[in-house]
């Protein structure tokens, strides 16, 4: 069988089920008694093992496999969970999640050795065997007095169309049939053993009804066995064979109906009947909920969602073109028309816009498991506390995030707890605590990663900046708590006196900087002496779309991202000053050079306009300083599309992209880090 | 598709014209051809790329071949804009004018021309003979727009 053609879906999935036993097994870690969480891993591992099995990656298939085993003994109540259990399967888990690279990176290829977590498990598997082996025989029991139960449950309730069928079937000589079917239970395509076994009796009769429909059949929504109401004219034992013959099935049992009994006992247990039915219904309910839950969703390839996106925006821009052809000609039918293509234009926008979005839960899963791994490592405890994991980001920053936050994380663990013995000296608890939260804040997202950890000496880190030259100890002095602390963001400061593989190798928090703003987000720090540390990442909730300022330069036409604009103000030309043949302004005593924009773009003939004598300035800050930027007439703020430049312009200092305005026509969109 | 033999060794060119000079291009490189529309000038660029337009939501820069090839022509009604894929990259080339599209055998072409051309020589492919008195410089696009090192 070709099942390349599988691959990526059994590749997301894969993940998936990975992703949700790491989260299962740090609960079981808390909570080993639950026996829940052992049946959810137990389901997972099962489904891996499954999938695997299919698509033929054997490597994962035995080790899942094995995982079975264990978890099964454990489900049992014939293991207990411990530490050592719990380490084992994770670094499982840590070569399944190895394996599955492998399999993307070499076509299909395993490489990873599994032998020695296999003999560990068997051997794991083994010792407990041994020793609890008269507990195996009574669950064994267990599992013959519950198929015993499922033979007297054979009873099925008619309606009466089936009912009146089923007597004009008698009537006719032929055999009415309960024919009770049990799968195998490595039965691994269920629905087609499901299709197999309707299809022979279809060949010899007719069947009446099912139990459960056929639609959860073929959904696969049934443990093992099902029940079908069949009408024939062969005999039972026929049938029975002709049903054995079919692989993986287990068990067949057939049973005449009764009518008239069945209506008795009927009558009888019919309130009994009622409330199963509802208990029954309710489960069911259950089960079909969570399950529709995964089949509603559909996965799409993030190439056509930002296509979608394209045309979504170009629809757009043609809408607004057509208003303004309304307008010229004033048609009022055609106004109201587009009034309304308007709204559904800005819904479906919206509409787009979200379907790119994630939650942010896809970049705060991987660390509670991080967080265990380190805290181990370093001897700490600590508790990680996730908050506004639902919160959403686009794709494209949720691609970005992931490395910066892992850092700010790290240096927390690292430098900001303390072991416990430390902790304790100082008067707090042994266990540290991290919050890790997300949550909305007008247009942005903000990430606060907070410790009640020793928080950052901001003396040490002065000394350490004066040390390295990038000020001097009388400007340290003078400096607020705030300002020294953004030293911590130079390229090569690092304080700790000790070079840990977790962080201190002094290149993280400069990274995370630039990574961070690249995609327009910013961080700040926050820190108090012994009590902890607050760092605060707030992000755009997407790089696609931005607010700019847009201004007019003679004919042209920019676009300034807000996040750049510290304000726009007025000035008198007397007002600009010449300093060292600089212009500049004073702006609430602060000195800001001024540039002209027009020049430093090169606009053909350009000639700063006075408005009314004075000059419009947008000023911009980069980095840590202001710029004013002259314009001739500010046009409007207004949400922008970000489109490439393309390869052409690359390394263009000053423009990072461009944008289509609403007449068709392309604005550039400055970068005033790299404008002057 | 019963002449697999025959159109194989057919090539269809795009001919047109600059500085009264017949220039083509071939097909599989042309996505469309367009008027001139307004265009967004970029600054801090090189003179020939003269600004970017935008075709259906896609931001495409825009380079004039006369200025590319360092001539001065005025600006004509017959002007269009060629849009040629290279890579998945989308480019427009400004040409004075397009005249036809042609389809020739591969033998018609001459792969290293002894004749004088007036643009650089890498810039050429080769040249296309279609009678006795026509002949179409095949312009190598991809070393054209060639970004400097």
């Amino acid at each position: 069988m070709d099942t390349m053609q599988y691959m990526s879906v059994f590749v997301d999935e894969s993940r998936e089920h990975l992703q949700n036993l790491n989260e299962s097994l740090l609960l079981l870690e808390k909570e080993p008694e639950n026996l829940k969480i052992v049946e959810e891993i137990f389901r997972s591992a099962h489904t891996l093992k499954g999938m695997a099995a299919t698509m033929g990656f054997n490597r994962t298939t035995e080790l899942t496999h094995n995982l079975e085993n264990i978890l099964d003994l454990i489900r049992n109540k014939k293991m207990a969970v411990s530490t050592e259990i719990v380490d084992l399967l994770f670094e499982c888990l840590d070569i399944l999640n190895l394996l599955t690279d492998e399999i993307i990176e070499n076509n299909g290829k395993e490489e990873s050795e599994i032998e020695y977590l296999v003999v560990q498990l068997e051997k794991m598997t083994k010792q407990k065997d041994s020793k609890k082996v008269p507990k195996k025989e009574k669950v064994k029991d267990k599992k013959q007095s519950g198929e015993e139960k499922q033979i007297q449950n054979l009873d099925v309730e008619f309606n009466e169309y089936e009912k009146q069928v089923l007597e004009e079937a008698k009537s006719k000589k032929m055999n009415n049939l309960i024919v009770n079917v049990t799968l195998d239970e490595s039965c691994l395509l269920k629905a087609a053993r499901v299709y197999m076994v309707f299809k022979s009796l279809e060949e010899s009769g007719e069947i009446i009804k099912s139990l459960p429909t056929t639609e959860e059949l073929e959904e696969e929504k049934f443990d093992s066995s099902f029940m079908i109401v069949f009408v024939t004219k062969e005999e039972k034992e026929k049938i029975q064979k002709n049903l054995l013959n079919i692989s993986e099935i287990e068990k067949v049992e057939i049973q005449v109906i009764n009518l008239e009994k069945k209506e008795e006992k009927q009558e009888s247990n019919k309130k009994e009947n009622k409330d199963k039915k509802e208990d029954k219904s309710k489960v069911k309910n259950k089960v079909t909920k969570t399950t529709h839950k995964a089949t509603t969703t559909v996965r799409v390839d993030t190439e056509k969602l930002d296509l979608l996106m394209n045309l979504v925006a170009e629809l757009v821009i043609n809408k607004t073109r057509l208003s303004q052809l309304s307008i010229e000609h004033s048609l009022d039918d055609l106004s109201e028309t587009l009034a309304h293509v308007d709204r559904v234009t800005g819904d479906l926008q919206s509409v787009v816009t979200q379907v790119r979005m994630v939650p942010i839960e896809t970049v705060f899963n991987r660390f509670p498991r991080m967080i265990r791994d380190l805290s181990k490592n370093l001897n700490k405890e600590i508790d990680l506390i996730v908050e506004g994991k639902e919160t959403e980001l686009d794709r494209t920053v949720i691609d970005e995030i992931g490395d910066p936050l892992v850092h700010l994380l790290r240096n927390s663990i690292d430098h900001g707890i303390g072991t416990p013995e430390e902790r304790k000296a100082s008067g707090k608890t042994e266990k540290g605590r991290i919050l890790l939260k997300a949550e909305h804040e007008g247009n942005n997202v903000v990430i606060t990663i907070s410790d009640n950890g020793k928080g950052i000496d901001t003396k040490v880190i002065g000394a350490k900046a004066v040390e390295k030259g990038l000020a001097t100890q009388e400007e340290v002095d003078e400096m607020e708590k705030e300002e020294i602390l953004k030293f911590i963001f130079n390229s090569g400061f690092s304080t700790a006196e000790k070079i840990t593989n977790v962080s201190g190798r002094g290149v993280g928090m400069d990274v995370v900087r630039t990574k961070i703003e690249l995609i327009n987000g910013k961080i700040e720090m926050e820190t108090e002496l012994g009590k902890g540390t607050i760092t605060k990442v707030k992000l755009p909730l997407t790089l696609a779309i931005i607010e700019a300022l847009l201004v007019e330069l003679k004919e042209e036409t920019y676009a300034i991202p807000l996040a750049n604009i510290v304000e726009t103000v007025d000035v008198k030309k007397e007002e600009i000053k010449v300093v060292q043949g600089e212009k500049v302004i004073l702006l609430r005593g602060e000195v800001v050079p001024v540039v002209n924009l027009g020049n430093a773009l090169d606009v053909p003939e350009y000639e700063q306009k006075l408005q009314k004598d004075s000059y419009t300035l947008v000023i911009v800050k980069t980095g840590s300083k202001k710029l004013g930027l002259t314009v001739d007439h500010l046009i409007g703020q207004q949400e922008i599309v970000i489109k490439p430049l393309g390869k052409l312009f690359v390394g263009i200092k000053g423009i990072t992209g461009a944008t289509v305005l609403g007449n068709g026509e392309v604005a550039l969109i400055l970068d005033v880090l790299t404008l002057i | 598709m019963e002449k697999t033999e025959e159109t194989k060794e057919m090539i269809k060119i795009i001919g047109f014209i600059l500085n009264e000079e017949e220039y083509a291009l071939k097909i599989e490189n042309v996505k469309e051809i367009i008027k001139i529309i307004k265009m967004t000038r970029v600054p801090r660029t090189e003179k020939y790329i003269v600004g970017v337009i935008n075709l259906r939501g896609v931001v495409i820069p825009i380079i004039d071949l006369n200025k590319k090839f360092d001539v001065e022509v005025e600006k004509k009604n017959s002007q269009r804009i060629i849009i040629v894929d290279l890579d998945s990259t989308m480019i427009g080339l400004i040409v004075d004018e397009v005249s036809e599209v042609l389809e020739m055998s591969s033998d018609q072409i001459f792969i290293n021309p002894t004749i004088k051309s007036t643009i650089k020589k890498e810039y050429v492919s080769g040249v296309c003979k279609l009678g006795e008195e026509r002949l179409l410089t095949l312009l190598n696009i991809k070393k054209i727009l060639e970004l400097k090192s």
